[in-house]
């Protein structure tokens, strides 16, 4: 076969913006899967828009970064402009950030769970696509559809509460936050925080019933077919606990041993990234381990972060109920749990444990104090940021010159951070279903299914009218002649 | 009663994006009738949508996708049947506007408004920039985006 009559397969999101997003899947001469790559856009050019600005602005335009990410990045901006300016925050600011977090972390992950993964846990992944979707959960499923709506919307209300507007949030500065939160607001807050937490009990409830009691959704979700053995990455706490707002960053290997554990200002020690010829977008790894391809196990750095990762991390959940749901998880799956759809089940134990969390912030003194805000420290014109953003570890790094003027910026986001296990699962997958040119009806939702349990952030901010957002699989020749096209939508 | 909501959507920091949230700064200013409200953010359609529950009407201002190469730099107004539809998701960052209202009509079936139009310039997706400001081809269109935006909410204008 000539090099150019060789099949490739591409699963293409119709967006805006070209090179959004794209999976392209490589055939043999015989017709199966040689090689996969997945690419989205990069932060390039947010970095550059940041160079000469006035450091103070920064966490009101990465915020602007995605519109479903906003309170990640303005988090981890913040967190590294709090040390540019060597501004330690005042307890209450401390607190007050981590409860809005909560509520966004929360937030998204009702969305996630609810709109994109439930559909193929509940409905099967092979039902017909024209129900395969949130109508089609809605009608088998009325009244916890309807709940997930209204806490998501809920959710949304307590950032609005704490921070002034749900998205884009004018909250936190360097050094605090600018507004405290009343006592009134406290007890808005508090309901609403009982009902995420009731509600996300009974949705891990609901899950384990359809899902993990169910044999045959329990062998699809859990087998070989989606599953690497690779290094995993967290934030965790003092006593190696899940936190989302602030930690060390702990690094185990695929037998579930730390290897690392590190401040975020020496990330560079730790995460190097390497640049293939064939796709603009960079593959972090461990520096100290090694690339040797997109491949898994303990001699390859590449390493994954996303919510499965962070229970792989944490050695137990901070709070009762969150603990509760991680020991039955880690009995059911081990540990560490190397199955990629079982982070559908992680981000329901996160969601108990930021309701717990913000219930436990809640009931602080300090919530409701007026000292949110330090002004006096030591100037460093260089400082990095991180958080646990929903879709995993997000680190935000600025350097600024002696008035304050942004000079460097480099952003390692968690779409990038898995890029090479995005990567492996879709051609691990595509590889167990493609054969001898064989590209069957269900292979897009299949290999989809990979590629949504790491929920990529696509740099939402970009929206548009129309908005016909399908995904396609085109298989063609290298040429780009079209020789079969799967669309969904 | 808010019953008309006009929302300017986009991105500031993303060139021609920031159309919406520069008309609706335009509007704001104006003085319309009480039961006008004038709103801009940078959403995610889902909420966007929740924004728009309990609007008898809603006027989103964006730029538009052109349908063909004549669209490019019109103004023009689009009503929500000729949105594209698509239900089957991918995650949160590319939800459509129509499957976020199809979302909540399924759920708040008498509070989601039957009427949505939007009104913006059409510009070629692959043009957009990372930065602020608008280009100078949109900058100019910017009074006719706003006369039209009145004229809507007068019903001055013929469907």
């Amino acid at each position: 076969m000539r090099e150019e009559e060789k099949r490739v397969i591409t699963i293409e999101p119709v967006t805006r913006l070209e090179g959004e997003a794209k999976i392209n899947i490589i055939l043999d001469e015989e017709g199966n899967v040689k090689n996969a790559y997945f690419q989205v856009m990069d932060y390039r050019a947010f970095e550059i828009l940041s160079v000469g600005r006035q450091a103070e602005e920064i966490p009101r335009i990465a915020n602007r970064i995605c519109g479903v990410c906003s309170w990640a990045h303005h988090m981890a901006a913040v967190k590294a402009l709090d040390h540019l300016f060597g501004r330690d925050p005042t307890p209450a600011a401390k607190k007050l950030r981590e409860l809005s977090y909560c509520a966004h972390i929360i937030h998204s992950h009702i969305i996630h769970f609810f709109l994109f993964a439930s559909p193929d846990l509940f409905l099967s992944p092979e039902a017909e696509p024209s129900v395969r979707n949130f109508i089609g959960l809605l009608q088998k499923h009325p009244e916890l559809t309807k709940r997930a709506l209204k806490w998501h919307t809920e959710a949304e209300r307590i950032q609005e509460i704490i921070g002034g507007k749900a998205v884009h949030p004018p909250f936190a500065v360097p050094g605090g936050v600018s507004k405290p939160l009343s006592d009134e607001e406290r007890e808005k807050i508090v309901e609403k925080a009982k009902g995420i937490l009731d509600f996300s009990i009974e949705s891990l409830s609901f899950f384990k019933r359809n899902v993990v009691e169910n044999e045959s959704y329990r062998d699809l979700f859990f087998s070989d077919l989606y599953r690497l053995e690779t290094y995993y990455m967290g934030l965790v706490d003092q006593n190696n606990q899940m936190n989302f707002y602030d930690g060390k960053i702990r690094v185990v290997d695929p037998e579930g041993l730390e290897v690392f554990k590190f401040d975020c200002s020496d990330y560079l020690d730790y995460i190097a990234e390497r640049v293939e010829a064939w796709t603009y977008t960079k593959f972090p790894y461990l520096k100290k381990v090694g690339w040797v391809g997109l491949k898994d196990g303990k001699q390859s750095g590449v390493y994954r972060v996303n919510p499965l990762t962070r229970l792989n991390v944490s050695d137990g959940m901070p709070t009762p109920k969150a603990q509760e749901a991680y020991e039955d998880f880690i009995q059911t799956l081990g540990k560490p749990v190397h199955a990629t759809l079982a982070s559908h089940w992680a981000r329901l134990i996160e969601m108990i444990y930021c309701s717990e969390r913000m219930l436990e912030l809640l009931e602080d003194p300090d919530i409701v104090s007026k000292d949110i805000i330090n002004y006096s420290g030591e100037y460093r014109g260089v400082g990095v940021g991180v958080v646990e953003a929903p879709r995993g570890t997000l680190i935000h790094h600025y350097e600024a010159d002696e008035d304050g003027v942004i000079t460097g910026c480099n952003l390692i986001v968690p779409t990038t951070m898995n890029n090479a296990a995005i990567c492996m699962e879709i051609r691990n997958s595509a590889s167990k279903l493609i054969k001898n040119g064989n590209v069957p009806e269900g292979v897009l939702n299949r290999v989809e299914m990979a590629f949504r349990a790491y929920d990529p952030c696509l740099s939402c901010s970009t929206h548009s009218l129309p908005g016909e957002m399908p995904l396609e699989v085109v298989v063609m020749s290298e040429d780009g002649r079209v020789i079969r096209r799967l669309k969904r939508g | 009663m808010n019953s008309i909501l006009v929302l300017g959507w986009g991105n500031p920091i993303f060139g021609d994006d920031g159309l919406g949230i520069k008309v609706a700064e335009r509007l704001r200013k104006m003085e319309l009738p009480p039961w006008v409200r004038v709103e801009s953010c940078t959403l995610s359609p889902l909420s966007v949508v929740r924004k728009m529950i309990n609007h008898k009407k809603v006027i989103i201002i964006d730029i538009l996708q052109p349908r063909n190469s004549e669209d490019r730099g019109k103004v023009l107004k689009v009503s929500l049947s000729e949105f594209c539809n698509s239900l089957n998701l991918v995650n949160p960052h590319s939800i459509s506007l129509p499957a976020a209202l199809e979302i909540y009509k399924a759920i708040y079936p008498e509070q989601v408004p039957n009427e949505i139009v939007a009104i913006g310039v059409c510009v070629d997706p692959y043009q957009l920039k990372v930065g602020e400001g608008l280009s100078k081809e949109v900058e100019l269109k910017l009074d006719e985006v706003v006369k039209l935006v009145l004229e809507e909410i007068r019903g001055e204008r013929s469907e």
